[in-house]
């Protein structure tokens, strides 16, 4: 039996005023996996995610959550089954880091009622699995770009959603942040927590941590599949139009990409 | 840093101090009656005028049929508009964002001048019929600026110039029209200027049944109202109906503010500067600025109208001027912040 399909497009046509970027496009993520989206800018990885979660609406076409239409989810149903890390969004006012998360928790329980024991509950656990308890009282708008990104992530376990959607979530950070952050969403996938799928513009983080990639250029796909099917040299340089070197690092076999520079 | 946030203490103090504003601003006025008379007066209750040894009649009727009237207005009008300010505020994620600021206040005006101009409403207008022009002339302005500014999602100065030019094109007209029917000047000019002096008993009670429409959805919708803080899609994904949520609230709000203006006249400031100074205090988050900005909506409009009432000893300044003047400040404090901030 094939594993079940976190988030299924079938033939979506979708334009952006009358110049169309999704011509008859089709894909699956296959739940339980760390999935990323790769590709040059304005080829579409955004605007994919965007109808994954429902805010943008192709003119023809379908999409399943779960072998669910989409169209079928109410608001809240939609919340819980699917959460987001939106590219750059920075709070302007002074919520602290324990109500931003807490905030994950709208989809769940009474409408109207305040937060429960177990909301609560749910909410320490996120902060905790981004290791953000010692800062759960700090101003969300003091915290450092690293900080607010993992806060970002907590708010998204919140939701408690089975699969969490990720708009390039390490591209303003430093190398160390990067990597603590995608080593935290690695966990989720290994302790089923979640699926993941993530748009991530440095190559050799896709080749370390994808299970599968899913190459963009100009609205279509140009290749889906594992870390070794999809990045090969030849797709590099062609879909990014560079020269790149390619090695494997031979403790993980995961693949290291060298762009050349100059020359 | 930590930022720690007792409130109740805070409540119960503004509360006090709301009351005792309320009894000063009875006591004041051109005919002076004591603090300690006043609270006979209340006790006695409204019909027991003639019975009464302590206070005269004449005193009596100062108090429940002019200045208890007037001031419990004044008191329902603050709460709407600075409630209606807050909704503004934070559906537009505007910090400048207010009824009077859009142009909305001014929409209900020139909607009520418009069918005075017409002879729609004139001499002997049934009460309701005011508050309806009123609603039709703001929601038709709110639904222009949404239109012209492209929506919640243009830069906040769109919407602001949107509002800013709208306030002026709205003004000119109705100057036109008080030019065109000089017999109404004085009626259309009450309501450009904002005044509680025509307060009574009916139209507080239509005011308060207004106010309380308006206001009640959104003690149900603060969760809303704060994940609105964010940017639309991730209020989106977190389960939040955008487009309805806002619909509702900028609804609402645009109906009780429009009836404020049909009895009161246009106030502006309020909205702006009490759920600013109270989110201070508060912190962001909609559940504890709603009852704060409504205490505190009700202290600046009961203590404007006692200056606008008593400062010139016999004549009476327009509330408007008051606010405007404690207020004005702060919006341009506001705007070069939201310069030097933004990108």
């Amino acid at each position: 039996m094939s594993p079940t399909q976190a988030a299924e497009i079938k033939h979506l046509d979708w334009a952006y005023r009358s110049k169309p970027l999704f011509r008859n496009l089709s894909i699956s993520f296959p739940s339980g996996s760390f999935i990323t989206i790769a590709g040059p800018n304005g080829s579409g990885k955004t605007t994919l995610l965007r109808h994954i979660l429902g805010m943008l609406h192709g003119k023809s076409g379908s999409i399943s959550l779960f072998e669910k239409p989409l169209d079928e989810y109410a608001q809240r149903e939609l919340a819980r089954t699917a959460s987001y890390v939106p590219q750059q969004s920075r709070l302007e006012y002074d919520f602290t880091v324990y109500e931003c998360v807490a905030m994950g928790r709208y989809a769940h329980g009474d409408r109207l009622s305040v937060l429960q024991e177990t909301d609560h509950r749910i909410i320490k656990e996120a902060l905790s699995s981004m290791a953000l308890s010692h800062l759960s009282n700090r101003i969300s708008t003091e915290l450092s770009g690293g900080e607010y990104q993992r806060m970002l992530i907590a708010r998204a376990l919140a939701q408690q959603s089975k699969v969490i959607l990720l708009d390039e979530p390490v591209s303003h950070l430093d190398i160390h942040n990067q990597r603590e952050i995608l080593r935290l969403l690695r966990s989720l996938v290994d302790r089923n927590v979640a699926t993941v799928i993530c748009v991530l513009h440095d190559l050799n983080a896709v080749g370390a941590f994808s299970d599968l990639v899913v190459m963009m250029r100009s609205g279509i796909i140009v290749a889906e599949g594992t870390v070794h099917e999809v990045l090969t040299k030849e797709r590099i340089e062609s879909v990014y139009r560079i020269e790149a070197d390619l090695e494997m690092d031979k403790a993980t076999g995961r693949p290291i990409i060298l762009p050349r520079w100059r020359g | 840093m930590v930022k720690k946030r007792f409130i109740s203490p805070l409540a119960v103090t503004l509360l006090a101090l709301l009351l005792l504003l309320l009894l000063t601003a009875m006591s004041l006025g051109p005919a002076g009656i004591p603090v300690s008379q006043i609270i006979h007066i209340l006790s006695a209750g409204p019909q027991a005028g003639d019975s009464a040894t302590t206070f005269s009649t004449a005193q009596h009727r100062i108090i429940w049929s002019l200045r208890l009237p007037r001031l419990l207005t004044a008191l329902v009008a603050g709460i709407v508009l600075s409630v209606s300010g807050m909704v503004y505020q934070s559906l537009f994620r505007n910090p400048m964002a207010d009824p009077y600021v859009l142009g909305i206040s001014s929409g209900a005006a020139f909607g009520i001048s418009l069918a005075a101009f017409l002879g729609i409403i004139g001499g002997a207008t049934g009460i309701w019929q005011v508050p309806l022009v009123a609603f039709a002339g703001a929601a038709g302005t709110a639904f222009v600026i949404l239109i012209l500014s492209g929506g919640v999602r243009r830069s906040p100065t769109t919407l602001l110039l949107t509002g800013v030019a709208l306030n002026f094109l709205l003004s000119a007209l109705m100057t036109l029209f008080m030019y065109l029917n000089r017999a109404q000047l004085q009626s259309i000019m009450q309501w450009t200027l904002g005044s509680f002096s025509s307060a009574s008993w009916a139209k507080l009670g239509i005011l308060t049944v207004a106010a309380m429409i308006g206001i009640a959805p959104i003690l149900f919708l603060t969760r809303e109202l704060d994940i609105l803080l964010l940017d639309e899609s991730s209020a989106h994904a977190l389960g939040v109906s955008v487009r309805t949520v806002r619909i509702i609230l900028l609804g609402f709000t645009t109906f009780a503010t429009a009836v404020t203006v049909a009895f009161c006249g246009t106030i502006g400031f309020v909205g702006l500067m009490v759920p600013h100074i109270m989110r201070l205090i508060t912190g962001p988050q909609h559940r504890r600025l709603l009852p704060f900005s409504m205490i505190g909506g009700a202290i600046m409009m009961v203590g404007a109208d006692t200056i606008a009432r008593t400062a010139l000893g016999s004549s009476e300044l327009p509330v408007g001027v008051i606010t405007a003047i404690a207020g004005a400040p702060l919006f341009i404090v506001l705007l070069v912040n939201t310069r030097r901030n933004s990108p």
